[in-house]
């Protein structure tokens, strides 16, 4: 079979640029690299972490680890060796003291090289208080440290609804502290596809649609907090770390609704319309290099395994709780993306595969990486909920006429059932009437004045008419999902 | 009973010169597994057959004729240093040593560690039926004329392998260059060629992993007149060929993807070709047939069309002088399982949930294709042979009085807990883990097998407690164990230890463990019951 070319996404931008000039595109800004993997291995990318002296490990699905020398450069002839081999599904990876700590599907080790051959031989096992049965569904995905040391970890349910006795803990979060405790954390997980931290030390993570999960969303770890699926909740029973096992929400309700009853449950701080945005969010990496991936500092990007893409993520606390917009960022990587890690120079390697679970770039995996080119793309910057609307800023000064012009934007609001079956339609569905915008001084900003909010539900906005200042160019991405969990007081 | 031995005994079966009708089958082969017919070639020096395959423990008979001129005999060897690759010149070697008395031993070192099965000295115009078991270690077997001077061109290879099929003399020619289409390999010449005495179709005998192109031509036994479908799968471009008629093109460049097409065939043997290329990215070739009492044969180590239920292709294989680590679901050692497979072609899978050691085989480790293919679902069984499962359940205990019932097998016993492995650098395991306060550092090393002969594995197990807990047993294994000098024996186990003293106790093989100064320490050897 042949290969794809190794720059489609830049290819692609190039001959659209000869035949209409005036768009900018993607790639533009965010060229996307693929980074030659050793001959002959089959690496479905699962976990990625930098090493000192820039090198970068990554781990696979078939459980080897290998470690990478010069990836960076314009044309990258990374020199790869082999770290360890055989692992059970690697799906996270930390380096730290000298130790790379994994999460693989029954416990976190470290692993460590002795002897200096470049081959790890010691793998110790430092938290296992959790079960597997034998499920492919079990999978378990690892932050890495936390500021206390602390590893957290996702666990899948059985299959794809159930929480087996054999498998003790299945869709719960669980902390494994540098002891080697395993202190069970969270609850009402479904089936995760990444994890991560914000800028923080926050945890998130994203789950996929499907039974109680009406649509994929990205959710945040609190200690304590339920996430929505009561099927692991019989392991209350096995510990009294979070008191008694609450009550069950009620099938087929809201969110909204529940979260008044049940007072742990933590409403998800992002939903990715199911199919609109993707259909198989993944792993979570915050941009915390300081401008050197551009101007989205601090804020999360997004792995998307089905439609092979990363998208970007602003985050804001209203009321006390996580929630924010999600942007479209960048399509057209080789394989499903499943991680993204940043090295210290500003470079994003993301990785994937789509063994199993198909994705719109057909290599059956893929490691790339993501440079800024340093040229400004004009996007939504942040997206922030105000008592009657919300505030936008962008990352260049846009045209304050088409900012205030109605017709720049057209808005919708919409949930999903929250039920034991399987996704959900879109329900509720209102047209939010959009009374006034207002630029701000320098066009940098814009305050839309909303009627007809409504707290709980997905804010679709659109903004076709917006021009970047003496210009005619669009936003690079003109749409932006709020969920408004919470809306803040005038 | 020693495998050697029983080899050449079995040779002795052979009875020069007498009609094959006439001879009956020695007692246990009144059921044949596998019936190869080998003829000398008259005035070529050559036997027309070259290569064929019988699996594994597989009762042979192997009719020997030579219509030639002159004496020929056909000694089967064992694989040797080299896995066959000497194609037995180490026993040719033997026979020109033997100098003046070779006349007087028809020209055969008798007693030769790697002869396996001899014909003895067939005169022209006669023949001679073998009747042999195959060897249970798959490999390649050459078989040779150790008459001065026949070797260099009387030489073929008996592939052993499970998954032995009715295709012989199967050979490749191997081309580089990048195609678009199927090439006409024959204005090529071949960049390597060689003999695949398993009759699998292969394409591991290739230097590169894009641009490049197989022939491979061998002839397959179709048992009966009929329609036989053939099927290719492959990544990118295949053809099949019967009596030279195209019956499957699978050609051009393209992911992995099947065609077949079908033919209606008599009895007997037919020549077979099927060509291939890679372009570049993936490569892959799996080929297949059906017909009157065949149904969906694989005759490549992958099955064509197997789909996502597909769970062989993906063998792991120990690298040169290194073991290798697989942890998965492994059917027999549960989902958290430690598979270590050994280059010295002995393996077994620690159980990491019961801190036990699961299982043990000979041959080959594992194949990954069941968990490396779509979502990894279910548990792989061993991919070798002789599989000896241990009793589930935890392997250590405190108990009453040396013959107290063992505790209940459990899912996962809380009172260990995995503390990990280190390895050497071999890349073999020492696994860690601790009961209550002791800790056990549990090293299993393996034993090669003398010339066709299993392995053996070694453990060696240490102990070390600050307060050594008392009546603490370790349980080696179940069943009707019977000792013997030194070793336990039970129908497929045969152990020693050293450094402990094993009993059988209500059904259990055990051994007390005795802490001197906080340690204790002890060696088991598991070695496989013939």
């Amino acid at each position: 079979m042949k290969k794809s070319p190794v720059f489609s996404a830049v290819l692609a931008s190039m001959l659209s640029i000869s035949v209409s000039f005036a768009q900018p595109v993607e790639s533009d800004y965010y060229p996307i690299t693929t980074i030659p993997l050793p001959e002959g291995e089959v690496i479905e990318v699962s976990g990625i972490d930098i090493l000192p002296g820039n090198k970068v490990a990554i781990a696979s699905r078939r459980g080897d680890i290998f470690v990478g020398e010069d990836l960076f450069g314009e044309d990258p002839e990374p020199k790869w060796s082999l770290f360890a081999r055989g692992l059970h599904e690697v799906l996270g990876i930390a380096w730290k003291d000298g130790w790379l700590y994994l999460t693989q599907r029954p416990e976190v080790s470290r692993i460590k090289d002795s002897d200096g051959d470049g081959r790890a031989d010691v793998f110790e096992t430092l938290g296992d208080g959790w079960g597997i049965n034998g499920d492919y569904h079990e999978y378990a995905f690892g932050t890495r440290h936390d500021k206390d040391g602390n590893i957290w970890v996702v666990l899948c349910l059985t299959g794809s609804g159930g929480a087996d006795d054999k498998s003790p803990f299945r869709g719960w979060c669980m902390r494994v502290t540098p002891d080697g405790k395993t202190i069970p954390t969270g609850y009402g997980i479904r089936s995760p596809g990444g994890i991560g931290f914000n800028h923080l030390g926050d945890v998130f993570y994203c789950d996929n649609q499907g039974l109680w999960n009406g649509s994929s969303s990205l959710k945040h770890l609190r200690p304590g907090g339920f996430q929505g699926n009561p099927t692991g909740n019989k392991y209350f029973a096995l510990t009294d770390a979070l008191g008694p096992k609450p009550p069950d929400p009620k099938d087929g309700s809201r969110i909204e609704v529940e979260r008044s009853k049940v007072p742990d449950l933590v409403p998800p701080p992002i939903v990715l319309p199911h199919g609109k945005m993707g259909n198989s969010p993944a792993g979570i990496e915050c941009d915390e290099t300081g401008g050197k991936f551009g101007p989205f500092a601090n804020q999360l990007f997004v792995s998307e395994q089905t439609h092979s893409k990363v998208h970007r993520v602003f985050l804001e606390k209203v009321n006390g709780f996580y929630q924010g917009a999600a942007f479209p960022f960048l399509k057209g990587f080789g394989s499903g993306n499943i991680v993204a890690r940043f090295a210290v120079d500003g470079s994003m390697f993301t990785g994937g595969t789509n063994r199993g679970w198909g994705s719109h770039g057909k290599n059956p995996f893929s490691f790339q990486r993501v440079n800024w080119t340093g040229k400004v793309p004009f996007e939504v910057h942040e997206m922030r909920a105000k008592a009657d609307g919300f505030e936008l800023t962008f990352t260049q000064a846009a045209d304050p006429v088409s900012l205030e012009k109605i017709s720049s934007y057209t808005m919708e609001a919409y949930t999903y059932i929250y039920k034991s079956g399987y996704g959900s339609p879109v329900v509720d569905k209102t047209i939010p009437s959009i009374k006034k915008a207002v630029s701000g001084k320098d066009g940098k900003s814009v305050r839309i004045h909303i009627e007809g909010l409504v707290k709980g539900n997905v804010h679709e906005l659109k903004m076709p008419g917006i021009r970047l200042k003496g210009s005619e160019q669009p936003l690079l991405h003109d749409v932006a999902y709020y969920t408004l969990n919470e809306i803040p007081k005038g | 009973m020693n495998l050697s031995s029983f080899l050449c005994s079995s040779a002795l079966l052979a009875v020069a010169g007498l009609q094959v009708n006439a001879q009956k089958p020695p007692k246990g082969f009144e059921k044949i597994d596998q019936e190869i017919v080998i003829s000398t070639m008259e005035a070529q020096m050559k036997y027309d057959v070259r290569s064929f395959s019988v699996k594994p423990n597989a009762n042979v008979k192997l009719v020997f004729k030579n219509p030639d001129a002159l004496p020929h005999n056909l000694i089967i060897c064992t694989p040797g240093k080299k896995k066959g690759g000497d194609r037995g010149r180490e026993v040719v070697d033997a026979v020109l040593k033997l100098g003046d008395k070779g006349v007087e031993q028809n020209w055969e070192p008798k007693g030769h560690p790697r002869i396996l099965v001899s014909s003895g000295m067939v005169q022209p115009k006669k023949e001679v039926i073998l009747y042999f078991k195959a060897p249970k270690k798959e490999g390649d077997y050459p078989y040779i004329c150790t008459f001065p001077g026949h070797f260099q061109l009387m030489n073929g290879v008996m592939g052993v392998s499970r998954l032995a099929n009715p295709i012989t003399n199967l050979t490749y020619k191997f081309f580089h260059g990048g195609w678009d289409k199927m090439p006409d390999f024959s204005k090529m010449e071949p960049k390597k060629t060689g003999v695949l005495a398993s009759g699998l179709f292969d394409i591991s005998p290739r230097d590169k992993g894009d641009d490049f192109g197989f022939v491979f031509t061998g002839e397959i036994e179709c048992p009966k007149d009929g329609k036989y479908t053939f099927v290719t799968s492959s990544d990118d471009g295949s053809q099949l060929l019967i009596d030279g008629k195209l019956v499957v093109d699978n050609d051009g460049v393209h992911g992995v993807q099947s065609r077949s097409g079908s033919v209606t065939l008599k009895k007997g043997k037919r020549s077979i070709e099927v060509r291939f290329f890679e372009k570049s990215g993936g490569e892959e070739l799996s080929v297949g047939w059906s017909g009157p009492g065949i149904k969906n044969q694989a005759l490549s180590k992958s099955s064509p069309g197997g789909g996502g239920e597909e769970a062989i292709g993906l063998l792991v294989e120990p690298p040169e002088g290194e073991a290798s680590v697989y942890r998965n679901f492994i059917n027999g050692a549960g989902p958290r399982a430690i598979g270590v497979g050994y280059h010295e072609g002995v393996n077994l899978a620690f159980d990491a949930n019961n801190l036990r050691l699961a299982m043990i085989w000979q041959g080959d480790f594992i194949d990954g294709a069941r968990h490396w293919k779509g979502r990894g679902a279910g548990y792989q069984p061993p991919a070798g042979e002789a599989v000896i499962k241990f009793p589930e359940g935890v392997a250590f205990a405190t108990l009453e009085s040396s013959d107290t019932a063992w505790p209940k097998a459990e899912y996962r016993t809380k009172d260990f807990r995995f503390r990990g492995y280190v390895l050497d650098k071999s890349q073999r395991p020492t696994f860690k883990y601790e009961r209550g306060g002791v800790a056990i550092e549990d090293t299993p090393l393996p034993v090669s097998g003398a010339e066709g002969e299993f392995g053996q594995i070694k453990r060696v197990i240490k102990l070390k407690a600050k307060d050594a807990p008392a009546n603490l047993y370790f349980r080696i294994a179940q069943g009707g164990f019977e000792k013997k000098g030194d070793t336990f024996q039970s129908s497929e186990l045969s152990v020693t230890v050293k450094g402990a003293n094993p009993s059988v106790q209500a059904g259990d093989l055990r051994v007390p463990i005795s802490f001197k100064g906080g340690t204790a320490e002890f060696e088991v050897t598991y070695a496989w019951a013939n």
